[in-house]
């Protein structure tokens, strides 16, 4: 049953990003001054945004798992597994928020990178989440899950500083389009397309959440009846 | 209305992903393309891995 609405909720999530891909490019008024390549903004907003939202899932699951690890460890290892599928969601959108931005700085600015706040505080967020796998992948200390969350900590930071960034510095990253005061805002036109791909984004990275969540709790299983296994054969042996 | 501009830029694309990356492609069509292309190519990618995991996890029992 589950597994059926889970599906049924990614092909949801299609339909919403088809209906508002085609609001996007074929609908939405083609912006001003930079003519279409702006529509990239209708896909790079929502994955940024998505990838400041998932840290917090990442970092919410991480404390659970330092909080539970000693006193409930089949608990830990439940919010173990969504910390290490946030963590991947996260950086799937920060990594498309970052290409998808530097192809739109490169045609609109004419250049691919500057280091400004955003984006440098940005690609920091990235580089976390880098080491967050590099940490949980090749790992040996025993400590592995414990030091993965202490990164999720120091994500779970950085992402006021993303948000914030446009609005403490004056930055080459164009100005808060949202929640930035009187001159914020996109044309009434546009927003449809924008609300529809940001539905369709969100609804797509709670999908791709649960399906890597599912995955990690099989391993789990898994791990946990091999070393059953291995427990009873050496006690048979010893017997 | 839009049809045009969008056909032109499918054109563009479509030229800029056979090789010929000639200057009259404007840049804002091939990264606009190059865009969208990239997003679908890493989520896809992402989601196609965790199906083939779990077919694989499915196989292990």
């Amino acid at each position: 049953m589950m597994k059926k609405l889970l599906w049924l909720w990614g092909a949801a999530s299609v339909a919403a990003l088809v209906w508002g891909t085609r609001l996007a490019l074929f609908v939405a008024p083609t912006e001003a001054t930079m003519g279409n390549v702006q529509r990239i903004f209708y896909w790079h907003v929502p994955s940024a945004i998505m990838g400041l939202i998932f840290p917090y899932v990442n970092f919410i699951a991480a404390l659970v798992y330092l909080g539970l690890r000693r006193k409930k460890p089949a608990g830990a290892l439940k919010a173990d597994a969504l910390a290490l599928a946030a963590a991947e969601v996260t950086l799937v959108f920060v990594s498309i928020g970052l290409i998808t931005g530097m192809l739109w700085g490169r045609a609109s600015w004419g250049i691919w990178w500057t280091w400004d706040e955003r984006l440098t505080t940005y690609l920091l967020l990235w580089l976390l989440y880098v080491s967050y796998m590099l940490v949980r992948r090749f790992s040996s200390t025993g400590q592995t899950h414990t030091l993965a969350a202490v990164i999720s900590v120091f994500a779970a930071i950085d992402v006021p500083v993303v948000y914030m960034s446009i609005r403490w510095w004056r930055t080459q990253h164009p100005s808060p389009v949202f929640f930035g005061g009187k001159d914020s805002g996109i044309d009434p036109s546009m927003m449809p397309a924008f609300l529809w791909c940001l539905l369709g984004w969100a609804m797509w990275g709670v999908f791709l959440l649960c399906l890597r969540y599912g995955l990690e709790r099989r391993r789990q299983t898994i791990a946990y009846n091999t070393a059953l296994r291995a427990v009873e054969v050496g006690l048979e042996g010893n017997a | 209305m839009m049809m045009t501009p969008i056909a032109m830029i499918l054109l563009d694309g479509m030229q800029a992903a056979s090789g010929d990356l000639s200057p009259d492609t404007p840049l804002e069509h091939r990264h606009l393309i190059l865009a969208y292309a990239a997003v679908i190519l890493i989520q896809a990618g992402y989601a196609g891995w965790v199906v083939l995991q779990r077919l694989r996890l499915k196989q292990h029992k």
